[in-house]
């Protein structure tokens, strides 16, 4: 509510001035000469802050993740055909992550992983931190005699390990 | 409207501060394209490699020694990270990260357990990618080379 003043007439009179709401504006206090545009105005306005809201909250969920190591995961055909020397292991796997010897056999291990996750943080004061993680690891051993042949391959693929956190704990 | 504002000012400042980093870390730098003209097969001994070289670093933790030194190994790997952020903004954390690690040149050593002497070094190199600009598709094959052939005997 506004307080305006006439001075028309040489006499000074205080009225009252009525905002126009939305849904009424009286005759002779038009503020603009097109009322239903104005209307249209505010509605596209309530439009534009919801919609700039749900970005907000779009951009809140939609941190992501990602982590590779090693070279490739067992799910190409790397064993298709399997090798039989360790030369060939070598040649085709490049050099183990661990080796280790048993009474002349060799070991040769092969690890790889990927990992995937997504967080969540609100400001660094108020250190809102929600993490999760899930890493897929394939495992390979190559059993080799003491002539260089591969005598076994064992394969664990795919152990996942999924792992998870908030801020402090 | 006297809401929306500060919410465009808001998103303003955060665009404004909005920003990519791009980093690549590598980790025991020196073990990368490591000289092998002093080894020779069935001569070398795992000593004479550790007083050239020195001994395998690992890349985060001392755990990882039981990968790279054994009675019959020694194995001296180069890791690389790509790594690759986008920030909205320091006060809206969203870890949007990607980042790809592999062993970029490592060089295994085998010793024969009988006599003690080199009788196997091989060289494996690798690439890393940036994704998420770089796909795994893209990735070159891996290179191992068997150096025992080229060192003198």
């Amino acid at each position: 509510m506004k307080t305006g003043c006439d001075y028309a007439g040489g006499e000074r009179r205080t009225f009252n001035v009525e905002r126009p709401t939305l849904n009424e504006n009286p005759a002779g206090q038009e503020s603009s000469p097109h009322p239903e545009s104005r209307f249209d105005v505010r509605r596209s306005m309530f439009n534009v802050r919801r919609s700039l809201f749900l970005l907000l909250a779009a951009l809140l969920v939609a941190g992501c993740t990602s982590t590779h190591s090693g070279s490739r995961t067992l799910a190409t055909d790397a064993f298709d055909p399997a090798p039989k020397t360790k030369a060939e292991v070598l040649r085709r796997f490049g050099n183990p992550a661990a080796l280790t010897t048993r009474e002349g056999t060799q070991f040769l291990a092969y690890n790889y992983t990927h990992t995937n996750g997504g967080g969540l943080g609100i400001g660094k004061i108020l250190c809102l931190l929600i993490q999760s993680e899930q890493r897929c690891s394939d495992n390979v051993t190559f059993q080799v005699g003491p002539d260089g042949a591969v005598q076994n391959i064992r394969i664990q693929a795919n152990a996942a390990d999924a792992s998870g956190s908030i801020w402090p704990f | 409207m006297n809401l929306l504002r500060p919410i465009l000012i808001f998103l303003a400042g955060a665009l404004l501060l909005t920003g990519c980093s791009f980093r690549r870390t590598v980790v025991n730098a020196q073990f990368r394209q490591i000289d092998t003209s002093f080894i020779q097969v069935g001569k070398t001994t795992a000593d004479d490699v550790l007083r050239q070289l020195g001994p395998p670093a690992p890349f985060a933790s001392p755990a990882e020694n039981a990968g790279l030194i054994s009675d019959t190994h020694l194995r001296y790997a180069c890791l690389e990270t790509r790594d690759t952020k986008f920030f909205i903004s320091y006060f809206l954390i969203l870890p949007f990260r990607w980042a790809d690690t592999q062993t970029i040149d490592e060089l295994l050593i085998e010793f024969d357990p009988a006599t003690g002497a080199v009788s196997r070094v091989n060289r494996t190199r690798r690439a890393t990618i940036r994704p998420p600009l770089e796909f795994a598709d893209s990735r070159p094959e891996l290179i191992s080379e068997d150096l025992t052939g080229r060192i003198k005997p």
